[in-house]
Parts: structure tokens; C-alpha cells; sequence
């Protein structure tokens, strides 16, 4: 399942996404609003995204991540509008018949997550400022092998 | 031939539009587009790694437009 929400994210409805009798193992991850980022205070983050595009490359991450690691099963939720700290900005939740995989998978999708899919995060911070956050530490994938499986 | 480009984030505050209209050659590639943004929008050199989405699809800069596809400026992402 890809769910793109403005709603709050609800961890053990993301769990029983995946769960099922064929899988030994579940590995759920949640990625929260931190409230210090080197040093500086945040008040809430703010998610943009295109919508269309940004469901249809989480479509695909799912889908080389269940065809690649032969997973049971996998659920992505993400975020949209205004993320209180603490609160869940995104869950990916993967099953499978050994915990390798499941293991390798999630950590495989969120990195995925955090190159390809078209969705921006805010800082809004305890001065009033607000910055849109566009990492450039890392030199975009070639054009047409977003979806590179290791 | 005319075509409209999505913005998103902090590109869309840099240009102060959700969409911006681009004229461009008949033919004319991805990588002229990106090319042509730069010249006209000046302040969208600071993300030098942005990407261009061809009907919601990620593209190589050789792809040939032909003027009626969905086309959107991809700043760096920071889902997660």
C-alpha cells in the first residue's frame, strides 16, 4: 500500500498493512520530527510534494523492493502539510519470510525515498524563519536508473 | 512552442509561481530546457543537481519535447 496523507500516521494501522501468516519477520520505520537541527530549534515542519508523480515513484520503489528482496509484503506512508515534533512524517513497513531481508529492504526504500520522490520538507524555526530543505550533497541519479537494486 | 513547468518548495518561492510558461524551439530537448531556465530564472542556479519530470517521469537530457507534456522543475528532495 502508498498512502501520501495529511492525516496523522497511525504506526500499528501501517503494521497490520503487512503482516501476514507467510511472513516470518515485520520491520516497521518511523521517521519523526526532530526538534534540534544542528543547534537550531524547529517549531513544526511543512511537507510539499507532486502528488501524482510522487505516488507513482513510491509505486515503483515498492514494487523492486518486493520483486528484489521477495518480500510478503510492503506499506509506505508519507506526510503531507504541517508535522508537529514528534509526530510520524513517514513509516515504511516491509514483511517477509526472513528478517534479512526485511532488514535490507527498509533501509533500501527510505534512502530511495530520500533521493527520487518528489517531496520537500520546511523547517519552520523557533525565530520565525522558514527554510525549504533541498540537499545537494549528492549528485542526482542518472537520468533513467532511478531504481538501481544492489 | 509554448510550455508551462510546475514549480515545488523552494523553487516555486524563488520564482514566486506555482507554474512558469517557457518558449522554446520547436524540438527542443530536455537539456535546452534546463539550459533556458537558468538563463531566464537566474535565481535557480543555486540548485545546480534539480532534475525535470516529463509527465511525471524522471528523463535523460537528450529527450525531445514535443509540446505537450506535463513538465516539472525538481529541486533536490528532502521526503523522509
Amino acid at each position: 500500500m502508498i498512502h501520501l496523507t495529511e492525516n496523522t500516521i497511525e504506526p500499528l494501522e501501517v503494521l497490520a498493512a503487512v503482516q501476514s501468516p507467510l511472513a516470518g519477520a515485520v520491520v516497521l520505520f518511523l521517521g519523526t520530527t526532530r526538534q534540534f537541527t544542528d543547534g537550531r530549534q524547529t517549531v513544526q515542519l511543512s511537507y510539499d510534494c507532486y502528488l501524482g508523480m510522487a505516488e507513482s515513484q513510491l509505486t515503483e520503489l515498492k514494487n523492486a523492493a518486493m520483486e528484489n528482496w521477495q518480500l510478503t509484503a510492503c506499506c509506505i506512508v508519507h506526510r503531507l502539510g504541517d508535522v508537529g515534533i514528534g509526530q510520524v512524517s513517514v513509516a515504511v513497513a516491509v514483511s517477509s519470510v526472513h528478517r534479512q531481508a526485511a532488514f535490507a529492504a527498509g533501509e533500501w526504500l527510505m534512502d530511495q525515498i530520500k533521493i527520487s520522490v518528489p517531496i520537500w520538507k520546511q523547517e519552520h524555526w523557533t525565530d520565525g524563519r522558514r527554510d525549504w530543505i533541498h540537499p545537494q550533497n549528492e549528485p542526482p541519479p542518472s537520468s533513467e536508473d532511478r531504481i538501481h537494486v544492489e | 512552442m509554448k510550455q508551462t513547468v510546475k514549480m515545488f518548495a523552494g523553487a516555486r518561492d524563488a520564482v514566486d509561481c506555482r507554474e512558469i510558461e517557457m518558449s522554446l524551439p520547436e524540438g527542443a530537448t530536455v537539456g535546452q530546457l534546463r539550459e533556458l531556465l537558468h538563463l531566464q530564472y537566474p535565481q535557480l542556479r543555486q540548485w545546480p543537481t534539480f532534475r525535470i519530470a516529463v509527465d511525471q517521469r524522471y528523463v535523460a537530457d537528450d529527450f525531445i519535447l514535443l509540446g505537450k507534456e506535463e513538465l516539472a522543475y525538481i529541486p533536490p528532495v528532502s521526503g523522509g
